[in-house]
């Protein structure tokens, strides 16, 4: 009987070890009475520090920091006309969507974090979204964009446009092209998408922009490919045959890298050629040089924009040494929102929080616009804006037409 | 055309895979056991090369020198630190303690470069060769000859040489070798070390041509190990053959219906050939001549 | 001589499966008093909750994997398949997750014979690689599934997002599931079932030659191990309420799956729940006190390599180092067959 017994033991020791100070506490979910503004703010994110998305994943634990530490600096947020410090606690997932879970579960139960801050990457938000739901928590996020995320949500916002709306923008600003005489009507579009939420809704995007305008758009290859892929190569082959004007692809930074390089390898030449959201990053510009000039992308931010909004924050981004991405601009205005959110809300009671999130516009934004608006979902539907690589390793602002800061070469000269 | 590509293509993979997977073939081969850690070992080979590159700019391909040595060390040190003293239990043992290393070695490298996806690319990285319309690019060429290069060596080693004579006796039969007198654990040693050697200059040749993370080794592990079953597991030439099917098969799944299916076909084709001609196409080429 | 070892032994052997299925009873009581006592007690109930998870999946998996001695490095396949038919029931239907805990068993059980059927002819390291195929291969058809039948089930990468569903009801039907997985445990031990997949797990051919039936034993012992681990699946979808492919078909699931009870200690009854609760204390405590994520999985490598070198029995064997008496309790049954 001496074994079983042990069990018993180590279990109670487990037990009673994990959750030490953790009984009596009472977790999330509850109201903390109005006026009661604790010393320290306990904020909790999770983010992909590792794996598949660490690159965007970094970008905003680094924008996280960094706000927070401007406002520690400053003294701690002032809510209620008490200064507080906040305590942010960022954990890895490690790229995967349950881990994700079950660490804001942790966040939300054990250390009882008092908001949180959203994670990266659309399948992993959309597990995030479903915990912080249970457990009535108020949340940002600058990094899920499919609107399926929003689906029966009540506590999470989301500061990115969905990627459907990506994928119009792009076929917008082609339209004007073909109006110009600049690209062939209709055009034949050859489209390639990682197979996850966001390649399949940019794939969705362009097909609904086809059904909409059979005479501009004609859809000729449409197919998806695995997420870190090594060789693409025989992918790339069939696109040659498809005999498309525009190829159109949603991918990830290093699927990106990849793909590029192999399209370059066997020869191949497009009139019009995305990786959506991608191709003005520094990582892949730097790793690809003049074979990714002329990429068109749309972004949710382009530190090209016009504005002092933008402006004083790539002042202020600088310290880090990191460049602009969109991703850091995303993450810094979670920080931004929820924190001004707390004072705002002049307490930390997580439902006056949150009707404060989705009933405020948020002004002095650095996205596109000046201005962040959540519907009634949680998903804001801010502009895209639309880039394209200048062969002297910059890029330019293509599209909406009254940000731009030159005119786009199209179509894409053939070497 | 598409075809006569697709063959091309294939057979420039194939040389990458067949290199990757003889070292797994060769310890087999001699120890009866299955090296789970030769994913790792791959993986850390393409570290190395990373590193090689980034800190002295030396050229992948260059660095298959360097990294030969050190591995070959790597796995005399694994087998007589680890693997020798599970000799004699049951095959299980043998691979849950593999299984182990090759944890020790993802985490470890996770430890020191993170998670991030990184990748080789010397100057001609984007060069290719044209012949009439069909384009081959440099690295990949490149790699295959390489692949070539090292496996015809290590063949006239192993039919040239004592040592090699050694390691493909004590592939036939063990008993009869430990009773003719050979060192069966030196010999074994050697053999670990020359397939962990394999394994990273496996690594090394990688880096040009495919993006690599701390986990990547995974799916060619997968890889590896449908090819040496389906070369049948101690047939060396079969191991060529099998590098080609399962590149071609890849190739023509991607061409032919959808290219998310592509890593499906090693799968699929790992379980069908264990099930329905465990010999290998070795086996079933021995099987029609009888 | 078997038959004569066994009846020698019958005594003390029954009052010992009673005891230990009274301490089973007895943890599960505790733990599913946690709600009652405290209805706030979330992080308890989080903890106990994936504790419990884990250990029914170490104890499912070391049916197969433990006693028969047929490794798996793909058991997330039936994991997920069972989530993802409740998961899928759920979401087109509406039925009460809870209900479909049993189909979702069921179904994680037929799929590990269609597979194993096969694949368990193969001996010793072979069925163990065919087992990394069928993980991946299981994997990647969640992912297209929807893509190649034109379907919408399993919503691809995208996951299936799930209703909301009372988490303490499952953490009731959790208690329960890992009670039983125990008791199935404890029994397969003890019967004649469980002497013939320590025969199997021995020597498959001797086990052959005396006759035992070791092809259908083997795929026996691999359905009763699928159908808790796919019935464990189910509540995870109850509770969690999201599934993806990645996370539920994953390979780090399998390995996750593989340590437990390697660590803990392979073919024992206690030896994965061990196992369960060190992988619960490093996964969800040490990493966030060391803030890296590739630690955990550096300390159960070397962990391994250490106990397959060492201490075959696992931590179960270290404890029953630690007392010589209850060491025989521990080794007794192979030593029997052997």
């Amino acid at each position: 009987m001496r074994r079983p017994s042990l069990t018993i033991a180590l279990l109670i020791a487990f037990v009673v070890g994990a959750c030490g100070g953790s009984s009596g506490v009472g977790g999330g979910g509850g109201g903390a009475p109005a006026a009661n503004i604790p010393d320290t703010i306990k904020i909790g994110a999770v983010l992909p520090l590792s794996g598949a998305d660490s690159t965007p994943g970094k970008f905003m634990n680094d924008a996280y920091l960094l706000y927070t530490k401007q406002v520690n600096d400053a003294g701690g947020l002032e809510v209620a006309g008490k200064k507080a410090k906040i305590d942010l606690r960022i954990e890895d997932n490690k790229s995967d969507p349950a881990t994700s879970g079950m660490l804001y579960e942790k966040l939300i139960t054990q250390d009882n974090v008092d908001l949180v801050l959203g994670g990266y990457n659309t399948t992993t938000v959309t597990q995030e979204v479903k915990v912080v739901n249970r457990y009535k928590m108020p949340y940002v996020g600058g990094g899920g964009a499919s609107s399926s995320i929003y689906t029966d949500n009540t506590w999470a916002v989301g500061l990115l446009a969905s990627i459907e709306k990506l994928a119009k923008t792009q076929l917008e600003f082609i339209k004007s092209q073909q109006d110009a005489s600049k690209l062939p009507k209709p055009l034949k579009i050859a489209v390639a998408f990682e197979n996850s939420s966001h390649g399949k809704e940019f794939s969705t995007g362009i097909k609904d922009g086809e059904a909409a305008a059979p005479d501009r758009f004609k859809v000729v290859f449409n197919e998806p490919f695995d997420l870190n892929g090594k060789d693409y190569t025989s992918l790339l082959n069939k696109v040659k045959d498809a005999g498309a004007d525009a190829f159109m692809v949603d991918a990830r930074v290093q699927d990106y890298i990849t793909m590029q390089t192999q399209y370059k390898q066997i020869g191949l030449y497009h009139q019009y050629e995305t990786f959506g959201p991608r191709g003005p990053e520094k990582a892949a510009r730097d790793a690809l040089k003049a074979s990714s000039d002329f990429i068109v992308a749309a972004t949710w931010f382009d530190s090209l924009q016009p504005g002092d909004n933008v402006k004083k924050w790539l002042d202020t981004w600088k310290s880090t040494g990191d460049s602009p991405e969109w991703y850091a601009a995303s993450g810094w205005e979670c920080a931004r929102i929820l924190y001004t959110a707390i004072q705002k809300a002049g307490t930390l009671d997580k439902q006056k929080i949150r009707d404060t999130l989705f009933n405020t516009t948020w002004d002095n934004s650095i996205f596109p616009g000046g201005a962040i608006k959540f519907g009634k979902t949680g998903q804001s539907d801010n502009d895209y804006v639309v880039t394209q690589n200048t062969p002297d390793g910059n890029r330019i602002v293509i599209w909406p037409k009254d940000q731009a800061t030159g005119t786009p070469t199209i179509p894409i000269p053939k070497k | 055309m598409r075809l006569v590509e697709a063959l091309i293509s294939a057979l420039l993979v194939a040389g990458l895979y067949a290199t990757m997977s003889y070292g797994l073939a060769l310890i087999y081969g001699v120890m009866k056991i299955i090296n789970l850690a030769n994913a790792g070992t791959m993986m850390l080979g393409a570290f190395t090369t990373f590193v090689l590159w980034q800190t002295f700019g030396v050229d992948p391909l260059l660095s298959v020198l360097i990294v030969a040595p050190i591995f070959f060390v790597l796995g005399v040190i694994i087998e007589a630190a680890f693997v020798r003293r599970v000799a004699g239990s049951a095959p299980i043992i043998s691979l849950l303690l593999l299984f182990g290393v090759w944890l020790i070695m993802q985490s470890a490298a996770s430890l020191q470069f993170g998670g991030d996806v990184r990748a080789v690319r010397p100057v001609y990285v984007q060069d290719v060769i044209r012949v009439g319309e069909i384009t081959i690019a440099y690295t990949r060429l490149a790699v295959f000859l390489a692949g070539a290069i090292i496996l015809v060596a290590l063949e006239l080693f192993l039919r040239n040489s004592f040592l090699g004579r050694a390691i493909r006796a004590l592939a036939q039969d063990r008993e009869a070798c430990a009773l003719s007198g050979i060192d069966t654990r030196r010999v074994s040693m050697v053999a670990f070390g020359l397939g962990t050697a394999l394994a990273g200059m496996a690594g090394c040749l990688l880096t040009l041509v495919f993006p690599f993370d701390p986990d990547f080794g995974r799916l060619f592990q997968l890889k590896s190990f449908t090819i040496i079953v389906l070369g049948g597991l101690e047939s060396i030439p079969g191991i060529a053959v099998a590098s080609f099917v399962l590149a071609l098969a890849e190739n023509l799944t991607v061409t032919l219906s959808k290219p998310a299916l592509e890593n499906l076909v090693s799968f699929v084709l790992l379980v069908v050939v264990l099930v329905v001609m465990p010999g290998g196409l070795a086996a079933l080429v021995r099987r029609r001549l009888a | 001589m078997t038959a004569v070892v066994a009846s020698a032994e019958r005594l003390p052997r029954r009052a010992r499966i009673w005891g230990q299925v009274a301490i089973v009873l007895l943890i599960g009581a505790a733990i599913a008093l946690i709600p009652v006592l405290d209805e706030r007690s979330f992080n308890l109930q989080r903890l106990t909750f994936f504790l419990l998870w884990y250990a029914t999946l170490a104890t499912g998996w070391n049916i197969i994997g433990g006693y028969a001695g047929q490794i798996s490095f793909g058991h997330a396949a039936f994991l997920g398949m069972g989530a993802y038919t409740t998961g899928v029931i759920w979401f087109t239907t509406k039925t009460d997750p809870l209900l479909t805990v049993p189909i979702a068993g069921a179904a994680a059980a037929l799929y590990s014979v269609l597979v194993g059927a096969p694949t368990l002819r193969l001996r010793g390291p072979y069925f163990a690689i065919a087992t990394i195929g069928i993980g991946e291969a299981t994997r990647l058809l969640a992912v297209n599934f929807d893509d190649i039948f034109g379907v919408t089930l399993t919503h691809g990468v995208t996951g299936l997002s799930l209703p909301n569903y009372d988490p303490v009801i499952v953490h009731y039907a959790m208690v329960a599931l890992f009670v039983i997985a125990m008791l199935v445990t404890i029994w397969v031990r003890g019967s004649r079932f469980g002497l013939g997949l320590f025969s199997i797990n021995m020597d498959t051919d001797a086990a052959e030659t005396v006759g035992v039936p070791t092809a259908r034993l083997k795929i026996t012992a691999l359905a009763l191990s699928a159908f808790l681990c796919g019935a464990a699946g189910a509540l995870y979808a109850a509770r969690q309420q999201f599934l993806d492919p990645g996370s539920m078909f994953g390979f780090d699931r399998s390995i996750a799956l593989v340590l437990m009870p390697v660590v803990g200690g392979l073919g024992t009854v206690w030896g994965p729940v061990f196992g369960a609760v060190l992988y619960s204390v490093v996964q969800d405590q040490i990493q966030s006190l060391v803030r890296n994520p590739y630690l955990p999985t550096l300390i159960y490598g070397v962990l391994l390599v250490l106990i397959v070198i060492f201490e075959p029995l696992g931590i179960a064997g270290l404890l029953s180092r630690a007392s010589d008496s209850a060491r025989s309790l521990v080794r007794r049954r192979p030593e029997n067959v052997t």
